[in-house]
């Protein structure tokens, strides 16, 4: 006993030198700023660089800020007073029923286009005129006809810049069709947030630790339960690291960024609501989508309106298809 | 021959011998012993070596290491596939089962000429049983012998791995964490038992003083002494569950469950 | 033909008188109340459990094991917003996560907890080395135990320590909690090139499967000749009976080989301590060595090649310049078309 005494004593004294020098170098953990990057000790001065969303890339779905969000915009108050100072100039004070006024997006639509485009709204989010007008002036500018604009450039946006791409370089996984409102909305104005997915950065494998590939593999699983399949639709498990090279492999990485890219655009700095889930919600490929290229109106819409003459095309393609 | 053999060597009390009333295959070879299962091992290990040379020159890469004789595509189903697709793959795992199971079989032969219990052949059982359900009866139940593994040294890791993440996070399938705790239970165990021996194997003259010794410190260890015949018990026992726990985490994943971090959603907290 | 397992006939309750280097302990007393339980002898156990050694290490050994466990329990009460019923219930998600970078934690929550439990847990598992030592010399036993025993903590400290250490950050070691720890193990061989193309994983496998099937065997032989005396052991090695002549004719027979009722326990000790020590090896080259080890597998021929490889993406070591999530991000994307 005691023979191993003085060389087990000076291991321990080892040990626990080698764990309380770092607090006297002033090496700091890295993630003492907020963030979750990993820095090496020599580079422990460094400050980490700014990110677009420096306080939640990467971090959970805030979902008491996302309560707040969804609960500033509702339907328009109708009782409310309108007040024209604060509006565009091409808003009438008088609104006649039958004219186009304050259109910005959907420019070069007739009446009976636009009107069908709005019983699309109403049926893809499961709301009523009121949701975003006031019927008594429905060139009156609200914030829920403010964000509609917005969704509705995202949604040309996102078929524009990333789906056709995908289409044009993987034909073997296409599908005709695009998004459209319903794809995300379902028939609902405020959709429920289901898994966070980490910022496409984060697909870099490099310089990570094991703890920074916990968060990824967590993403993975989301992306995997999203689509619904397992991890051998995109990987061999032979290697996840270097072998990319089966084609949902990349249409993943484009994927990735457009979600990315669409968090980033067209949604509040502190939330990061759009994952896979959003369109996918459980299908590869994701069940409700519109004839490619145009917005187009469901027939029931159309057939309902009573404000609606003609039919400028086609409808809805639930469960598209190859 | 050992210095003590030449007593136990008795002919009798064979398979053959029940039935024909004479086993001419009753003898030793050298160390060995033969019976009619030895015949059938040694043939069906032959069989099975020449489709296995023969899968591997077919396949032009005479790396060992590196080589893989695959199960048969999805397309054959529980059919027969063409011989260098998978046909010699089933070939394999049938002269495998035989040469198992007879191997098995000769066991029990010798245990009844050495007039000593069935443990050994009842326990290599439960390995073959690990075996026979990865190789043969989770095939049949999800359909085709595509599910089988892979036989290749590198290979066959590659099937595991690729099993593991079709049902997403292996790790949470319950039978398999009974069964890598019973697989670690196991190896533990078996360094306390083989340092209990061979820490005081000739250390006093008297054999009761050194099993005192034994038991003395692991009372004073840990509390509780399991005893000579006891410990064997232990691993015995302990052995039997991991291949029971090993054979049921690869049966339910397929048959029963698709995705293991599913099967515990009622479980997932909710922070909010 | 012998089936029966011998049972031994109950003995008296036994444990021995305090000898001088047991009186050297300042703590040194066998404490507690032997209790007998009969049943186990239907299973050819010995019946009597307790009395156990207490000693100063085996309290220093359990003070430090109940202060980490405490320590544990009210960081996951932290994280359960001190609802206990609710920490029993998701008991296996609860974790524990260490902090980023070598040095001390920024917070009790952001790896602080990690931290300490890591300190009292490693003073228990060295206090209890210390017992096992102790307690070796006491029955003059040869350290067999003592170095297994070392074995596994050099296993265990190269996981949450040395490796650690060595790659620059706490965060390579695994988290505290059932699932983190399940998630761990997925995590490292996802990030690191999958551990079945590693050599000393497959080192350690064979010596884990090894061993179970040395026990099956060892423990099935024995018990089938246990009523011949073959369970005796130490007897046997000086004066081998029937019982040791079958055990050996049985495998002799069976596979051309024998151990004899010595060396059988060489290889059941070598089998079991090879797995912590393959293990520990391969955990260590991972990252420092070797950084992908499918790739490694096929530079060095081993592995067939499924598809293309990027190499570019192979992880890197934390001390070459970080890009990627470090990168500096696109500037000036802006928030939102509609001013949001």
């Amino acid at each position: 006993m005691r023979k191993l005494f003085a060389p087990l004593l000076v291991a321990a004294a080892v040990i626990a030198a080698s764990s309380i020098v770092p607090v006297f170098t002033g090496a700091k953990a890295a993630d003492a700023g907020g963030g979750t990057t990993m820095v090496a000790p020599e580079r422990a001065q460094q400050t980490p660089p700014t990110l677009v969303n420096p306080a939640q890339d990467g971090e959970e779905i805030d979902h008491r800020a996302l309560e707040i969000y969804k609960g500033q915009y509702g339907p328009v108050d109708q009782n409310a007073p309108l007040d024209f100072s604060t509006q565009p100039k091409s808003v009438p004070r008088h609104y006649l029923p039958g004219q186009l006024y304050n259109v910005q997006v959907l420019k070069g639509y007739n009446y009976g286009q636009l009107v069908g485009q709005m019983a699309y709204y109403t049926q893809s989010l499961g709301v009523q005129c009121s949701y975003c007008h006031n019927v008594g002036n429905f060139a009156y500018d609200t914030p829920t006809k403010k964000i509609a604009r917005t969704m509705q450039i995202m949604s040309n946006g996102v078929q524009a810049a990333w789906i056709e791409p995908v289409k044009r370089d993987y034909p073997n996984y296409a599908v005709s069709g695009a998004v459209g409102c319903a794809t995300c909305h379902r028939g609902n104005p405020h959709m429920d947030v289901h898994w966070n997915v980490v910022p496409v950065q984060y697909l870099d494998s490099t310089h990570k630790s094991t703890k920074q590939a916990g968060y990824v593999v967590n993403s993975m699983y989301s992306a995997a339960r999203s689509l619904g399949v397992n991890c051998l639709f995109c990987h061999n498990s032979a290697d996840f690291v270097t072998l990319q090279y089966y084609p949902t492999n990349k249409i993943a990485h484009r994927m990735w960024a457009m979600v990315d890219d669409i968090n980033h655009k067209y949604l509040p700095a502190n939330i990061k609501a759009v994952t896979c889930y959003t369109c996918h919600q459980g299908a590869k490929w994701p069940a409700v989508l519109v004839k490619a290229g145009l917005d187009q109106t469901p027939v029931q819409a159309i057939a309902s309106h009573p404000d609606y003459q003609d039919n400028p095309g086609a409808h809805i393609e639930a469960g598209a298809g190859r | 021959m050992l210095s003590f053999e030449g007593v136990y060597r008795k002919r009798g009390g064979t398979f053959l011998a029940d039935v024909l009333g004479d086993d001419p295959l009753d003898f030793w070879a050298g160390r060995f012993y033969v019976g009619v299962f030895g015949v059938v091992t040694i043939s069906a290990t032959i069989l099975g070596i020449l489709i296995i040379a023969l899968s591997i020159a077919a396949q032009g890469d005479g790396d060992l290491a590196r080589v893989t004789i695959g199960a048969p595509l999805r397309q054959y189903g529980l059919g027969f596939a063409p011989f260098y697709q998978g046909g010699n793959w089933e070939l394999i795992i049938l002269f495998a089962t035989i040469a198992f199971v007879s191997w098995a079989l000769r066991e029990v032969e010798i245990c009844r000429k050495l007039d000593m219990g069935y443990h050994v052949p009842i326990m290599f059982s439960f390995a073959i049983s690990a075996f026979v359900v990865l190789e043969i009866i989770r095939p049949l139940l999800l359909g085709c012998w595509c599910e089988g593994f892979d036989l290749g040294f590198t290979g066959h890791l590659t099937w595991v791995s690729n099993t593991g993440f079709k049902y997403m996070n292996f790790y949470l399938n319950p039978f398999h964490a009974y069964g890598v705790l019973g697989f670690f239970l196991t190896a533990m165990v078996l360094a306390m038992h083989g340092s209990a021996i061979l820490g005081t194997y000739n250390t006093n003259a008297d054999p009761s003083v050194e099993t005192a010794n034994v038991d003395n410190f692991w009372r004073d260890y840990i509390g509780y002494s399991i005893g000579e015949l006891g410990i064997h018990v232990l691993g015995f026992w302990l052995a039997i569950y991991t291949l029971i726990m090993s054979d049921l985490c690869i049966l339910t994943s397929g048959p029963w469950v698709k995705d293991w971090v599913q099967f515990w959603h009622f479980s997932i907290p909710w922070f909010h | 033909m012998a089936t029966v397992i011998a049972r031994p006939s109950i003995p008296p309750m036994e444990f021995p008188a305090p000898n001088e280097l047991d009186r050297a302990d300042l703590l040194g007393m066998r404490i507690g109340v032997p209790i007998r339980v009969p049943l186990l002898a239907r299973f050819g156990m010995s019946t009597q459990t307790g009395v156990i050694w207490l000693g100063t290490w085996g309290v220093l050994s359990t003070f430090f094991f109940v202060a980490g466990l405490a320590v544990l329990t009210f960081a996951g009460l932290q994280q359960m917003q001190g609802n206990l019923p609710l920490l029993i219930k998701y008991f296996a998600n609860v974790q524990i996560q260490p902090p980023e970078g070598l040095g001390m934690a920024p917070s009790l929550q952001q790896g602080g907890f990690w931290q300490i439990n890591m300190i009292l847990w490693a003073a228990s598992v060295t206090c209890w080395a210390f017992r096992c030592y102790e307690r070796c010399v006491r029955f003059s036993w040869r350290p067999y135990l003592f170095f297994a025993y070392c074995a596994a903590i050099l296993l265990t400290a190269t996981i949450w320590l040395y490796r650690p250490l060595v790659m620059g950050s706490w965060a390579e070691a695994p988290a505290l909690g059932l699932n983190s720890d399940l998630d761990w193990a997925q995590n490292f061989s996802v990030l690191w090139g999958n551990l079945y193309y590693n050599p000393w994983h497959m080192l350690a496998i064979f010596f884990l499967f090894g061993s179970t099937m040395l026990w099956g065997m060892h423990g099935a032989t024995i018990l089938a000749t246990a009523a011949e005396g073959s369970h005796q052991e130490v007897a046997e090695i000086k004066d081998m009976h029937s019982g040791s002549h079958k055990s050996m004719l049985f495998w002799r027979w069976t596979m051309g080989f024998n151990a004899n009722p010595k060396t059988i326990h060489d290889w059941l000790y070598w089998f079991s301590v090879g797995v912590v020590l393959s293990s520990a090896i391969g955990i260590i080259a991972t990252g420092p060595i070797v950084k992908d080890w499918y790739v490694w597998g096929v530079d060095h021929g081993w592995v067939q090649q499924y598809g293309p490889i990027t190499r570019s993406a192979i992880n890197g070591s934390p001390q070459i310049a970080p890009v990627g999530i470090n990168a500096p991000a696109q500037q000036g994307v802006p928030k939102g078309q509609g001013g949001y």
